[in-house]
């Protein structure tokens, strides 16, 4: 994997296990690293179903994004159980034209979320991570 | 002359739950008001499963998805309310596995929390040592149930998977090695945050039971815990003593949960040593009749997780009410943080465990 890779992580209403497992990863390989809100990133990963006070938050981001976007677990990918949620998140992100990649699963693997940020280093777009 | 003037302050939590603290605090920095602002992670899940997933082996698969850390009380509690409402009781096999695996999802919920508390107090080496057990636990989690977050265990009338024989023997064989490391691990926290934590964030709840039972609760000397009061799964076959704080200050409640860490790995050592042989579900579940009613409690994590659920004469779900733990736990976060020092806010904070999905999700 690259070094030093930075991740923002944007929650919109997950139950916290892909978070819990996202957080995992950062402790095996120490080149990822969590940067907070207004902190350059190289990756944007997305967890959760929309929830109603969190379209908000999304709508002010949207138009920031430059990074590659991972759609990490069911619900991020489609609302999952929750589906119809709040809004397609991807229609909301796809404005900024940033390439999009997604990791399956409820929730999926740390090993396949590393994965996947290792494809989105190399901008392998449209390539998925299934598990 | 010192100004009277009072500061509003909200601090932001978007890792890795989203959730908000607004603080009024005096002019010497001393917190006068405090509160939770939430709803981030709303999923209307009590309604989500009256409407559309009325059947309950549905909403069985949605109640686990209320929270990813503690999937496994919420899972249970709802399969001990059903099981309560058709009057039916689960094998003596698939009770112990069902403590087993509850009591395996408490060492890695509170290695979670103490992870966050020594992130807190910037103590880099132990954070990291407290996550390599944390990741055997887990390990271990994915050994016994083949997954590593909602472990799909319980179903209505026993449980899914069975624990082999040859796990059992590696689970017994590895826990001296996890209590040895817990007893390190106490060691460290007492070297590096009683200093830090002493006196910090008392909350002094009265102790008639109207906050539930929790180990935020037992660090003030709440006695109660649901596994011994109102034993379920397997907890009547098993003597334990919970423990018990005095103070209520942050310290206590760490001390608290690293003792629970302890008292688990006695009740997995138990519970792996007695496991009966036998069936894993009841087989065939009886009919309603009437439409019945049936309230359980279970102690997840951080306290009472208590389920009210009606089932309609046909089967279904009718209603569905959950109480969670971290109710209680902002109630009592937003009194303890009171009076103290606004620089000292996120250290008391991940001193109460809060869990903000279980919290929003219903």
């Amino acid at each position: 994997m690259a070094s030093g890779i930075q991740i923002r992580l944007l929650n919109l209403g997950s139950c916290n296990g892909c978070d819990v497992e996202i957080l995992d990863l950062l402790h095996r390989d120490n080149r990822l690293a969590l940067v907070g809100k207004g902190r350059g990133a190289d990756v944007l990963l997305i967890t959760g179903s929309l929830t109603r006070r969190n379209v908000t938050r999304l709508s002010d981001i949207r138009m920031k994004i430059s990074v590659p976007i991972l759609f990490v677990g069911a619900c991020a990918i489609s609302g999952g159980l929750f589906a119809p949620s709040e809004g397609d998140i991807e229609r909301i992100i796809q404005i900024s034209g940033c390439p999009v990649f997604y990791v399956f699963g409820c929730p999926p693997l740390p090993e396949d979320i590393a994965d996947a940020i290792e494809k989105a280093m190399k901008k392998e777009v449209g390539s998925g991570v299934r598990s | 002359m010192v100004s009277d003037r009072s500061r509003r302050i909200t601090l932001n939590y978007d890792i890795p739950e989203v959730y908000q603290i607004e603080l009024e605090t005096n002019a010497s920095g001393r917190i006068k008001t405090a509160s939770v602002i939430s709803q981030f992670a709303y999923r209307e899940i009590g309604h989500l499963v009256k409407e559309r997933y009325s059947n309950p082996n549905d909403a069985l698969y949605v109640v686990e998805r209320i929270c990813g850390i503690c999937s496994h009380s919420h899972t249970l509690a709802f399969c001990c309310a059903v099981e309560k409402a058709l009057g039916t009781e689960v094998p003596p096999r698939a009770a112990y596995i069902r403590s087993i695996v509850a009591e395996l999802e408490r060492l890695q919920s509170h290695l979670l929390n103490l992870v966050e508390t020594a992130t807190q107090l910037r103590e880099n080496l132990l954070e990291k040592e407290l996550w390599s057990v944390r990741q055997a636990v887990t390990s271990w989690l994915l050994t016994v149930t083949a997954n590593r977050i909602h472990y799909g265990v319980n179903c209505i009338g026993g449980v899914t998977r069975d624990l082999k024989e040859g796990d059992r023997r590696i689970l017994q064989r590895e826990l001296p090695n996890l209590m040895s490391l817990i007893s390190d691990i106490e060691r460290g926290f007492k070297d590096v945050s009683q200093p830090r934590l002493q006196d910090l964030g008392v909350w002094t709840p009265p102790l008639q039971g109207e906050y539930g039972t929790g180990p935020n609760q037992r660090a003030y000397g709440w006695s109660h815990d649901i596994r011994i009061d109102m034993p379920y799964a397997a907890y009547a076959q098993v003597k334990f003593d919970p423990p018990i704080g005095e103070k209520g200050d942050a310290w206590s409640r760490v001390l608290i949960r690293l003792r629970e860490l302890e008292v688990s790995c006695y009740l997995l050592r138990d519970l792996l040593h007695h496991l009966p042989r036998g069936e894993l579900t009841v087989g065939e579940l009886p009919s309603l009749v009437d439409a019945a009613e049936a309230t359980v409690s279970v102690e997840a994590p951080r306290g009472e997780n208590r389920y009210i659920l009606k089932l309609s004469a046909d089967g279904t779900v009718a209603d569905l009410e959950i109480h969670v733990p971290t109710r209680n736990s902002v109630r009592g976060l937003e009194k303890a943080l009171q009076g103290n020092d606004v620089d000292d806010t996120k250290l008391v904070v991940s001193s109460f465990d809060l869990c903000m999905s279980c919290y929003d999700g219903p």
